[in-house]
């Protein structure tokens, strides 16, 4: 009896060893082949987690099995291949959301090719794509200033009693647009008899004697034009004299450039004006009158 | 509570007291018994704890009795444990599936009922199963041999009783608490795993996506450790309360009513401690 539940507890104790030990490398390797690890270095941000899958043309080919945070601002990722096909060398790695709630995975991006990378070999990763966590990021900001925004309403309109300035200017504008329409109104009266009184002045108008007028209009025009057609004739002509004047040529012009004929006019002005003199006073030098 | 029948006579040490403060001194008294009361029973307990790990030493008492109670507890056991630990796997993850909303993956439902099942329910589960199982088992024999004065025969025959009743006990539920919890985490994930891809849209694979995310080997030594301490706690208490058991068959009784109940609320308390302290290190 003792040596069985020695033997009992034996078997249950090493059953529970080989659970937990088998069990977790399960869970933790995704199986229990080893598969191989390649490397890939993430900036900081990237989000990864263990266990998180890596796709291969969307296809599940391997986990993340650990993450390892650098002092230089990248995260070496190891992940863990756990199919037996080769991945292609043309491939980079990218974190990209899984699911709406900001999981990630590492999806594989790239084509086929010959090459493929060896066990322990370093893969380049590419930048991510504006996920759902860019998303959240700006909905969380424009969210935060429309909160701003509401607070600042809110304190303008409700606790610095804009609500209540709004109330009395829409009251006044109210009485503003009552007193308008009275306007329009009147306005809109007057402005109906005016035309009515235009419309019976045009109907007062006689066309014939509009016509007349025109015509009579149209006649006056072609005077003043044959006017002007002569006026201007008359003024090219002055304007040639004068030009001739100017040059002094003729009697005129001579008479207006010629100094000598002036002087001579002074000088003859002022012994007429001498005679003159003489003559008052002693006429009888100059007159001899005798009757018999 | 506080109130004294008319025809009962005034206790001595207040029959000086005026009325108002007798008033205050029956109503306080019953609160302060209570007080002392649970300190009291504190120390009862660290004065037991420090005559068993006394008795540890005698490793040639307890030993031969050390396999016996582990089969008690462990082996027996086992199919208790798998049978709860099936239906919990099976309903974590069938409820986990149906409390998804469209756009979450369904890995996600691997992933919570590894959480759940391996830090929480298979080592809760699993010690408030056997704290009514093996706890009332273990006060009723040690509380029987106390009102049967075996205990006192033990001790007359120059016997540690506390190494030869109590410290096998304590080993057994040290020892194969966390091995069961073990097997109820295994049976609880496959069983979540079969519910799942069966009876449910998520795929064998998206369970087992979910099952390696955020994995660490420290979420398998989080739940043994707190399978070990549950264990410690439940045949610790379970064992106290036999060991001090009087007042016959009724007292026996009462005894293992209160073991299971004091067992259960420590399971609690200590789980609670391990999440406070331990928790932290979870994250992967």
């Amino acid at each position: 009896m003792k040596r069985r539940n020695e033997v009992l507890v034996g078997l249950l104790t090493l059953s529970a060893i080989i659970i937990v030990v088998l069990g977790s490398i399960w869970i933790a390797r995704g199986g229990l082949t080893t598969g191989y690890r390649l490397y890939v270095k993430f900036p900081w941000s990237a989000g990864l987690k263990l266990g998180q899958p890596v796709l291969l043309g969307g296809v599940t080919v391997g986990f993340v099995e650990d993450v390892d945070l650098r002092e230089e601002g990248i995260v070496v990722t190891t992940i863990n291949i756990t199919i037996n096909k080769p991945i292609p060398r043309t491939v980079v790695a990218v974190v990209e959301p899984n699911g709406v709630f900001g999981d990630k995975q590492v999806a594989l991006r790239g084509v086929p090719s010959k090459n493929s990378w060896q066990k322990g070999d370093t893969i380049p990763a590419a930048i991510e794509a504006a996920g759902i966590d860019a998303l959240v990021a700006r909905m969380d900001t424009a969210s935060g200033r429309l909160a701003d925004v509401v607070k600042t309403v809110k304190l303008k309109m409700v606790d610095e009693g804009g609500i209540e300035d709004l109330r009395k200017t829409l009251a006044k504008m109210n009485t503003l647009a009552g007193t308008l329409g009275q306007v329009v109104q009147d306005q809109s009266s007057n402005l109906t008899l005016t035309m009515a009184a235009v419309r019976k002045g045009a109907s007062a108008l006689d066309s014939t004697m509009i016509d007349s007028t025109v015509r009579n209009l149209r006649a006056t025009t072609a005077t003043v034009a044959k006017l002007t057609e002569d006026l201007r004739g008359t003024t090219a002509r002055v304007d040639a004299l004068l030009a001739k004047a100017d040059t002094g040529k003729g009697t005129v012009g001579m008479l207006m450039n010629d100094p000598g004929l002036y002087n001579d006019l002074r000088r003859l002005t002022m012994r007429l004006d001498t005679l003159t003199a003489e003559f008052k006073k002693d006429p009888r030098k100059f007159v001899k009158l005798s009757i018999f | 509570m506080s109130e004294r029948p008319r025809d009962q006579p005034v206790p001595r040490e207040t029959a000086e007291l005026s009325s108002i403060d007798r008033a205050a001194v029956g109503f306080f008294r019953p609160y302060a018994r209570l007080t002392f009361g649970f300190f009291a029973g504190i120390g009862k307990r660290a004065y037991f704890l420090r005559d068993t790990l006394r008795a540890f030493g005698e490793v040639g008492t307890w030993w031969p009795e050390a396999f016996k109670h582990m089969r008690s507890i462990g082996v027996d056991s086992v199919p208790l444990t798998c049978l709860v630990a099936a239906f919990i796997g099976s309903v974590i993850a069938l409820q986990t599936r149906y409390q998804l909303f469209p756009g979450i993956q369904l890995s996600v439902v691997g992933f919570i009922s590894r959480q759940m099942i391996t830090l929480e329910m298979a080592p809760l589960i699993t010690a408030l199963v056997l704290a009514g199982r093996v706890g009332a088992r273990i006060t009723a024999e040690i509380g029987t041999m106390r009102v049967t004065e075996q205990i006192d025969a033990l001790e007359t025959l120059a016997f540690d009783p506390v190494a030869y009743l109590v410290v096998p006990r304590i080993i057994a539920g040290l020892l194969m608490l966390p091995v069961l919890s073990i097997l109820a985490n295994a049976i609880g994930l496959v069983s979540a795993w079969a519910t799942a891809s069966m009876a449910t849209d998520v795929t064998s694979d998206q369970f087992r996506e979910g099952l390696r995310l955020g994995f660490t080997y420290f979420q398998v030594v989080y739940s043994v450790l707190k399978a070990f301490l549950f264990g410690g706690a439940i045949s610790f208490l379970c064992s106290y309360e036999g060991y001090v058991t009087d007042a016959g068959a009724e007292g026996v009784g009462r005894a293992t009513a209160k073991a299971v109940v004091f067992g259960c609320v420590a399971v609690l308390i200590l789980d609670a401690l391990t999440a406070v302290l331990l928790a932290p290190y979870l994250q992967s």
